[in-house]
């Protein structure tokens, strides 16, 4: 099946100002695609490119095959969007809003629209302006989800959204997959992506790092050891070996960080007196504080 | 150290630079550096305005005999006519200081209170909508602190105009003096910048007191209503009756004998202003501190019926967005125009009577083609001059709320849903256009009833407003050209711009002695005399140019452009 969303070389200069660079990732119809990297990173330039708010510098996205500049209302016919950063008209209430955008949409589901609203617990009687931050959030949310569009464009959905909210949030993410909708949502919130998203895209200083399914992410990442040993071990017998590097060494302790396979570790302290071994595996947060640690590494070492 | 920046060190400092610029200890400073750009323009117009009725005057009556014939010829004036100075009760017209303060001395007041306003109105509700206030403030104690500070920063800017008026008004005195009694002592000088700088701090202390009830945009509102309410009903106390009990309870009828320029200060009459104005900055402080911040009651009349929102689309909601501010507008206009229209006849009746014929030849000299002895041609001169500069203001009002869309991130929104970019500026444009017809309306009704409450035609008036409305239109086109091009931001303050050019080029090209082509640059100065039913096709022509070629010049412009926030 043809990709919803296609990006080829997307490239975003603001004035002299690195926007994006080189953006390329496609999502396939009916998964939740993460987009996820620290602020700054692009994820917002990027959005608003597909949604045609800004142009890109070169490259080109396509969404639905359509190109995503030249037939942007064709599009939007079938896109639901929350901005990362918005506001609404602050005199009308939340049902005026919701109403006037199910318009725009071009049809009101007034059964549809009032369940949303009772699910994410806010009452649309209120005046926007007199909303909190959470609130207006889910009234945006509403207006993006009510017409049911094939496609959610989602930026830091989850922003300024309660732990309930939060999870009621969850819950719909899931439902559009099972209706067979598509989502893109970004987000520098990590365990979000991990409990809502198939694949994820990394971008990080405006570049797409790595693209991979949620799970792999994980395998990708470090395993935290502890070995505890009855005898003195050298450090330099594990310093060695692949992937490991030591984070503390006594006599008898070794903490080690080990990223890919485990086996030469076990092998190595088989041949020893082990008393106990702890292996644990680190959250997506860990993972991406690391990945981000050894990147910006790297940057200085460059330079 | 690496050629390229470390993002985080970078990020570090910004995060530095933001913290720094937002703590409470420096809001004085910011505040004070902030508006430095503001005190230089708003000083440099008021000096400039002060230089060019003294000059104009100064040079064109250098002997005591040609000054008493003036003098004469302007008490002569009906009230309808002189109310436009604000002035009612002058004081030494045959010196050079009395003439420009009679003429001008309200009008340097007004403005800088309009900055007052602006600035008072959203150094707290501005801040909370940004949502800085709640970084940096965790107590009512520190809230206070900032309060208190932005005031003294404002009060600082005040002074520095004051100070600029009173150096002007000291110079002026010495460079266009030439009979005894022109000079400008350094006393009333500083008479006279005190004067402006108490009555402009006490219009600014009102919305100050307001913000934190009813919002930023409520507490200008209602303060340039007291403002200009309170400067119009007492300059005009002398044309209605009805009028002078309402002009004595503002601080206009309370410091009217106050005329340090015209050699006349009467400086315990200032002391009722410090006192209100200290009480009012204290409200607003107080409530800065003990309310929630950013919350503010909404007021319940200002609930609209459904309809009137227009949710049904774009354009609807454009102009229903726009229409509480434009119907605002035509309310003023329209009581406005109802108090001139009412007293137009009488006195034009009056006139006809009694005015000397040579009062009549001049006015047919400065106004050809206005028949002053009737409603219309009274109408012409005392309500379309004033009503053209508060049109033009009020489209400006109109196009910062057109650019709120794209400023405050609606746009963004919007255009996620099948609307495109070029269908949002038309409808959009329209229906601010749309706004502006409705407050047309409104100011036409009034000044129809007025015409007709007192017996005269209702009808030529009731067009001849049309002319308020084109002019506003012009520059709602040139908002949406200047916006949909280069982006929501510049809009309004081009638009103000373009206003202000308008009226000052109305203003100082006859007295600076500007060639003729100069004045003609003002757009104002093509509609004809709608009042009396002459209208001047160029200016018409012109304006609905403006209104059509901006709405398509910003189409154009929006096609290609990145929308921003
Ligand atoms: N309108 C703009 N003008 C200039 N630079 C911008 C603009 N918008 C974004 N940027 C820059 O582009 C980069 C990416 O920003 P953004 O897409 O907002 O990141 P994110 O959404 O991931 O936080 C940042 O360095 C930001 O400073
Ligand atoms: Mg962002």
């Amino acid at each position: 099946m043809a990709p919803v969303i296609q990006t080829l070389g997307l490239t975003k200069h603001y004035g002299g100002h690195r926007g994006i660079e080189q953006v390329e990732f496609e999502v396939a119809a009916g998964e939740v695609f993460g987009f996820l990297g620290p602020n700054g990173a692009g994820k917002t330039t990027t959005i608003r490119i597909l949604l045609d708010t800004v142009r890109a510098t070169a490259g080109t996205a396509r969404i639905f095959g359509l190109d995503s500049r030249s037939d942007s209302v064709a599009i939007h016919r079938r896109v639901g969007y929350l901005p990362g950063e918005f506001s609404l008209y602050d005199r009308l209430t939340g049902r005026e809003t919701v109403d006037y955008f199910s318009k725009l949409h071009g049809g009101v589901d007034r059964a549809y629209q009032a369940q949303l609203a009772e699910r994410l617990d806010v009452d649309l009687s209120r005046r926007y302006r007199d909303y909190s931050r959470g609130n207006k959030q889910k009234v945006a949310l509403i207006t993006a989800l009510q017409h049911r569009p094939d496609l959610l464009v989602l930026d830091e959905p989850s922003s300024g959204l309660d732990p309930l909210g939060q999870q009621t949030f969850l819950a719909l993410l899931r439902e559009a997959r099972e209706d067979g909708r598509t989502v893109f949502l970004s987000s520098h919130v990590l365990d979000e992506v991990r409990r809502s998203c198939d694949r994820v895209g990394i971008i990080r200083e405006g570049r797409l790092e790595t693209v991979a399914p949620v799970d792999q992410l994980r395998d990708m990442a470090h395993h935290e050891v502890e070995l505890r040993f009855a005898g003195a071990v050298t450090a330099a017998e594990f310093e060695s070996l692949p992937g490991v590097s030591i984070v503390t060494a006594t006599d008898h302790e070794l903490h080690l960080t080990v990223t890919g396979e485990m086996d030469p570790v076990v092998r190595a302290a088989a041949r020893h007196h082990l008393i106990d071994f702890i292996s644990r595996e680190p959250s997506l947060e860990e993972f991406f504080l690391a990945h981000y640690r050894a990147g910006t590494a790297a940057a200085d070492d460059r330079g | 150290m690496s050629r390229r920046q470390p993002r985080s060190r970078l990020d570090q400092r910004r995060y530095r630079h933001s913290l720094s610029r937002s703590l409470v200890t420096a809001v004085y400073r910011r505040t004070l550096r902030d508006s430095r750009n503001a005190v230089v323009v708003v000083g440099g117009v008021l000096a400039l305005m002060l230089i060019a009725a003294a000059g104009a005057y100064g040079r064109s009556y250098t002997t005591p005999a040609s000054r008493v014939s003036f003098a004469n010829l302007l008490t002569s004036m009906p009230a309808a006519l002189r109310g436009v100075t604000g002035d009612p009760h002058p004081a030494n017209l045959t010196t050079l200081g009395g003439m420009v303060s009679f003429k001008d001395a309200t009008w340097v007041c007004g403005i800088a209170a309009l900055w007052s306003i602006v600035a008072l109105s959203a150094s707290i509700a501005g801040e909370a909508r940004r949502g800085r206030l709640e970084l940096v403030i965790a107590t009512p104690v520190s809230r206070r602190r900032v309060a208190v500070e932005k005031v003294a920063a404002h009060v600082t800017g005040m002074a520095i105009i004051a100070a600029i008026c009173a150096a002007t008004a000291w110079l002026f005195g010495i460079a266009f003096g030439s009979l005894p009694g022109d000079a400008v002592t350094v006393g009333n000088a500083i008479g006279f910048g005190l004067w402006v700088m108490l009555m402009a701090l006490a219009s600014g202390s009102v919305a100050f007191a307001l913000a934190p009830l009813v919002g930023r945009a409520g507490a200008a509102g209602i303060a340039t209503a007291v403002t200009v309410g309170g400067a119009l009903a007492y300059g005009y106390e002398t044309a209605a009756p009805w009028l002078r009990g309402l002009g004595q309870v503002t601080w206009f009828g309370w410091t009217g004998h106050d005329q340090p320029l015209a050699g006349q200060p009467d400086w315990m009459t200032l002391i009722p202003v410090v006192a209100i104005t200290t009480v009012l900055l204290g409200t607003g402080v107080e409530l800065t501190a003990r309310r929630d911040v950013g919350a503010t009651i909404s007021i319940p009349w200002l609930r609209w019926p459904r309809v009137l929102l227009g949710l049904g689309g774009p354009l609807r909601r454009a102009a229903g967005d726009r229409l509480p501010i434009a119907l605002a507008w035509g309310l003023g206009l329209g009581v406005y125009g109802f108090v001139i229209g009412d007293a137009a006849s009488a006195v034009a009746a009056s006139i006809k009577k009694e005015a000397p014929t040579s009062t009549l030849s001049v006015y047919h000299t400065l106004f050809p083609g206005v028949d002053i002895g009737t409603t219309a041609g009274l109408l012409q001169i005392a309500f379309v001059a004033i009503g053209l500069v508060l049109a033009g203001v009020a489209a400006v009002t109109l196009v910062s709320g057109w650019a709120a869309d794209e400023a405050n991130g609606r746009l963004d929104v919007l255009l996620g849903t099948r609307l495109s970019r070029e269908r949002w500026l038309i409808t959009s444009a329209l229906g601010t256009m749309a706004a502006v017809v409705a407050m047309t309306v409104v100011t036409a009704l009034g000044i129809a009833l007025g015409a007709l409450a007192a017996g005269s035609d209702g009808l030529t008036p009731l067009l001849g407003s049309a002319a308020l409305g084109l002019y506003a239109i012009a520059v709602v086109g040139v908002g949406v050209a200047v916006g949909g091009w280069i982006g929501a931001r510049a809009a309004a303050p081009v638009c103000g711009a373009a206003v202000g050019a308008t009226f000052l080029l109305s203003l100082l090209a006859p007295g600076l002695h500007l060639p003729g082509w100069v004045g003609q640059l003002a757009l104002t100065s093509h509609l004809g005399q709608p009042m009396v039913g002459q209208w001047d096709g160029v200016g018409v022509i012109a304006c609905l140019g403006l209104a059509g070629g901006g709405v398509a010049l910003g189409t154009w412009g929006m096609r290609r452009r990145d929308v921003g926030r």
